[in-house]
C-alpha cells in the first residue's frame, strides 16, 4: 500500500500539499508573525517586503498572516461540505440504487434533478440569506450543492454492486435489506465514494472562495481567502499585489485535493471516471 | 423513441415544476419584507396594505404560489419591487449579454480543446499527454473570479490596454464593445477548456479502442485519416453533449464574473436584486437559469437517444 502511494506521483503530492495546509491551519497562531486581526503592524498598503512578506492590507493588517489564518476556515468548510455530503449522498444513492426504479429511486433522482439545475452559486446567495452568513450557511448551502453528485456516484456504484454473488447470498441468508446495505453494498462502493469525497472538497474551496467574495460566505473579521480577495478587488489600481497571495493560496489548496482525488482514483478504480461538473 | 420523448419531457416538466416550488418558497423565507424595503423609514400603513394586496402578500403563502404560477405561465414575472418596471423587460434586456458571454466563452474554449483533446488521446500516456493532464487540472483548479482580477490586474492596472470592466453598446462602439467583451470571456474560457479537453480525451481513447478503429488501422489506413476522420466523427456526440451542457454550468459560473467586471447581465442583476430583496427579479432570473440548464439538457438527452439506440431501449 506504501509503496502503491509513493508510486503514484498525483496522490504523493496530494498528500503533501493537503498535510501542509492541514498543519499551516492547525498552527497559524504560532506560524503567523502578526494575529489576524492586529491592526496598524506597518502602513496601510505597504507592498511586500521582509517583516511583511505579502504586503499590508488597506486596514494595516500583515496579510501574510491573514493568508495563513485563511486556510482555518478553509479546511473546516471544507470539511463540514465532505462530511454532509458523505453521509447524505451515500444513504441517498444506496437507497436509490439497491431499490432501483421504485418510487423511493426515482423521488431520490428527482430531486438530484432538481437541485443539479439550479446552478450552485444561486444556492449558496439564497442560503446565504436565509440563514445568517457565515461558515454555517455556506457549508449547509455547499451540501446542498454538491450531496447530489455524491448521490449520483453512490447510486450508480450500488448499481453495478447489488446483484454480485455475495448481495444474493446475503438475502437467502436471511439479512435484512439495511444490514445488507451497511454491511456489504456501502463497504464495496467506498473507492468512488471516497474519491467523490475529495472532489467535493476541492469544490467547496472554490464555492466557499467564490462567496466569500460576493460578501455572502464568511464575514470579517474572521480572514477566508475569499474575502482577502474582495478587499484586494478594491484596491487593485493601487495596490495590485494584494490580490496575488490569497489567489494562489486557493489554487493550492483545490490542487491538492483535485490531485488526491486523481490519484485516488487511479490507486483505487481505474474504471471509474471523474463526474465533470461541479 | 416517442415514448422515451415523452417520458424525458414529462421529466423535465417535474424537475421545473420542482424547481419553481423550491425557488417560490426559498424567497419567501428569506428574512425582510419587501414593503418594508420600498416605503423606507417612513412606512404609510394604508398604502403598505394596498401593495401587499397588489402582490397578493396579504394572502397564504400557497396561494401565492398559484397566483405567481398562473402568471409565469403567461410569462408575467410581474413588476420590480424597486423600480416598478416589468421584470420580463429588465430581465430580456440582459438575458441577450449574459448568453453572449456564455456563448463566446463556449466557442473559444471548444477551439482550443477540442484538437489538444484529440491529440492527448492519440498520445496517451506521453510527455505530452502527462504535461497536458497536469496542465488541465491545474486550470481546473483557478477560481474564474481570481482569474478575472490577476486579467484586470495584467491588462488594466499594469498595461492599460483593455478595459477592467462594464459595458458599452455595440451600436454606439463597436470596437469598444469587444474589448469589454475580452477580460470576463478569458476567465470563464480557462476552466471551461480544462473540462472539455478531458472530456474529449476520455471519449477518444475509448473510441480509439473499438473494433472499427482496429479494422481500419488494419487495413492500412493512415493514422491521421482515422483519427480526424472515423474516430473524431463519433466523438463529436458525446463531445457535443458536454460542451452544451458546459454552457449551462457557464451560466452560473457567470454570476461571479459578472460581479468582478460590473457586467449588466443576468448575474449581476442577480446579485444586486438579492441585496435589495427585489423578490420577482430573484425569482424570474432563478427560474430562467434552471428552465435553460433543463432545456439544454433535454435537447442533449433527446439527440443522444436518436443517435444511440442503447439508451433508447434502457
Amino acid at each position: 500500500m506504501l509503496r502503491a502511494i509513493i508510486k503514484n506521483k498525483k496522490l504523493l503530492t496530494g498528500l503533501i500539499i493537503i498535510l501542509f495546509m492541514i498543519i499551516i491551519a492547525i498552527f497559524s497562531n504560532y506560524i503567523a508573525p502578526y494575529g489576524y486581526d492586529q491592526y496598524n503592524v506597518a502602513p496601510r498598503l505597504t507592498t511586500p517586503n521582509i517583516k511583511n512578506i505579502f504586503g499590508v492590507d488597506h486596514v494595516g493588517r500583515d496579510e501574510f498572516s491573514r493568508v495563513l489564518f485563511g486556510s482555518r476556515v478553509t479546511l473546516i468548510v471544507a470539511i463540514c461540505v465532505a462530511l454532509g455530503c458523505l453521509i447524505l449522498g451515500t444513504f441517498l444513492g444506496v437507497l436509490a440504487g439497491y431499490y432501483n426504479n421504485s418510487l423511493l429511486d426515482n423521488i431520490i433522482m428527482r430531486i438530484t434533478d432538481i437541485a443539479f439545475s439550479i446552478p450552485w452559486i444561486l444556492t449558496g446567495l439564497v442560503m446565504a440569506l436565509i440563514l445568517k452568513p457565515g461558515i454555517e450557511s455556506v457549508s449547509i448551502a455547499l451540501i446542498i450543492v454538491y450531496s447530489p453528485q455524491m448521490a449520483r456516484v453512490v447510486r450508480s456504484a450500488t448499481l453495478g454492486v447489488k446483484d454480485l454473488d455475495y448481495i444474493t447470498a446475503a438475502k437467502i441468508y436471511g439479512e435484512n435489506d439495511f444490514s445488507i446495505l451497511f454491511r456489504y453494498v456501502i463497504p464495496n462502493c467506498i473507492g468512488p465514494i471516497i474519491v467523490q469525497t475529495m472532489l467535493i472538497m476541492s469544490y467547496s474551496i472554490l464555492g466557499e472562495a467564490a462567496l466569500s467574495f460576493l460578501g455572502y460566505g464568511v464575514r470579517p473579521p474572521i480572514p477566508s481567502w475569499g474575502t482577502l480577495l474582495q478587499d484586494a478587488a478594491k484596491y487593485i489600481w493601487s495596490s495590485p499585489f494584494l490580490v496575488i497571495f490569497p489567489g494562489i493560496a486557493i489554487v493550492v489548496g483545490v490542487l491538492g485535493f483535485n490531485y488526491l482525488g486523481d490519484g485516488l482514483r487511479d490507486l483505487l478504480d481505474p474504471k471509474y471516471r471523474r463526474i465533470f461538473m461541479r | 423513441m416517442i415514448k422515451f420523448i415523452l417520458k424525458r419531457l414529462i421529466l423535465a416538466i417535474i424537475t421545473l415544476f420542482g424547481v419553481s416550488i423550491i425557488v417560490f418558497y426559498i424567497i419567501h423565507m428569506l428574512p425582510g419584507d419587501p414593503v418594508t424595503v420600498i416605503f423606507g423609514k417612513n412606512p404609510d400603513p394604508v398604502s403598505m396594505a394596498l401593495i401587499r394586496a397588489q402582490y397578493y402578500l396579504d394572502k397564504p403563502v400557497y396561494v401565492q404560489y398559484f397566483y405567481w404560477l398562473r402568471d409565469i405561465v403567461h410569462l408575467d414575472f410581474g413588476k420590480s419591487f424597486l423600480s416598478k418596471i416589468p421584470v420580463k423587460e429588465i430581465v430580456f434586456e440582459r438575458i441577450g449579454r449574459t448568453f453572449l458571454l456564455a456563448f463566446l466563452s463556449m466557442i473559444l474554449s471548444s477551439v482550443i480543446a477540442i484538437p489538444i483533446g484529440i491529440i492527448t488521446a492519440n498520445k496517451r500516456n506521453s510527455n505530452f499527454d502527462f504535461g497536458i493532464s497536469s496542465l488541465t487540472l491545474f486550470m481546473l483548479s483557478i477560481p474564474e473570479f481570481w482569474t478575472g482580477l490577476i486579467l484586470i490586474m495584467i491588462f488594466s492596472v499594469f498595461l492599460k490596454v483593455l478595459p477592467s470592466g462594464g459595458y458599452v453598446f455595440p451600436n454606439e462602439d463597436l470596437i469598444g464593445f469587444f474589448k469589454h467583451l475580452i477580460l470576463p470571456v478569458l476567465s470563464i474560457s480557462i476552466m471551461q477548456t480544462a473540462i472539455i479537453i478531458r472530456m474529449v480525451r476520455t471519449t477518444m481513447i475509448d473510441i480509439l479502442q473499438q473494433d472499427y478503429v482496429k479494422l481500419a488501422t488494419a487495413n492500412g489506413i493512415q493514422k491521421k485519416r482515422i483519427l480526424y476522420l472515423h474516430a473524431f466523427r463519433n466523438a463529436l456526440i458525446p463531445v457535443i453533449t458536454v460542451i452544451g451542457l458546459t454552457l449551462g454550468y457557464a451560466l452560473g459560473g457567470e454570476v461571479v464574473v459578472e460581479n468582478v467586471f460590473y457586467y449588466p447581465g443576468l448575474g449581476l442583476l442577480l446579485f444586486n436584486s438579492i441585496s435589495n430583496r427585489d423578490y420577482p427579479i430573484i425569482q424570474a432570473t432563478i427560474l430562467i437559469f434552471a428552465f435553460l440548464f433543463i432545456i439544454v439538457n433535454l435537447i442533449v438527452d433527446v439527440v443522444y437517444a436518436f443517435i444511440n439506440p442503447k439508451i433508447r431501449y434502457q
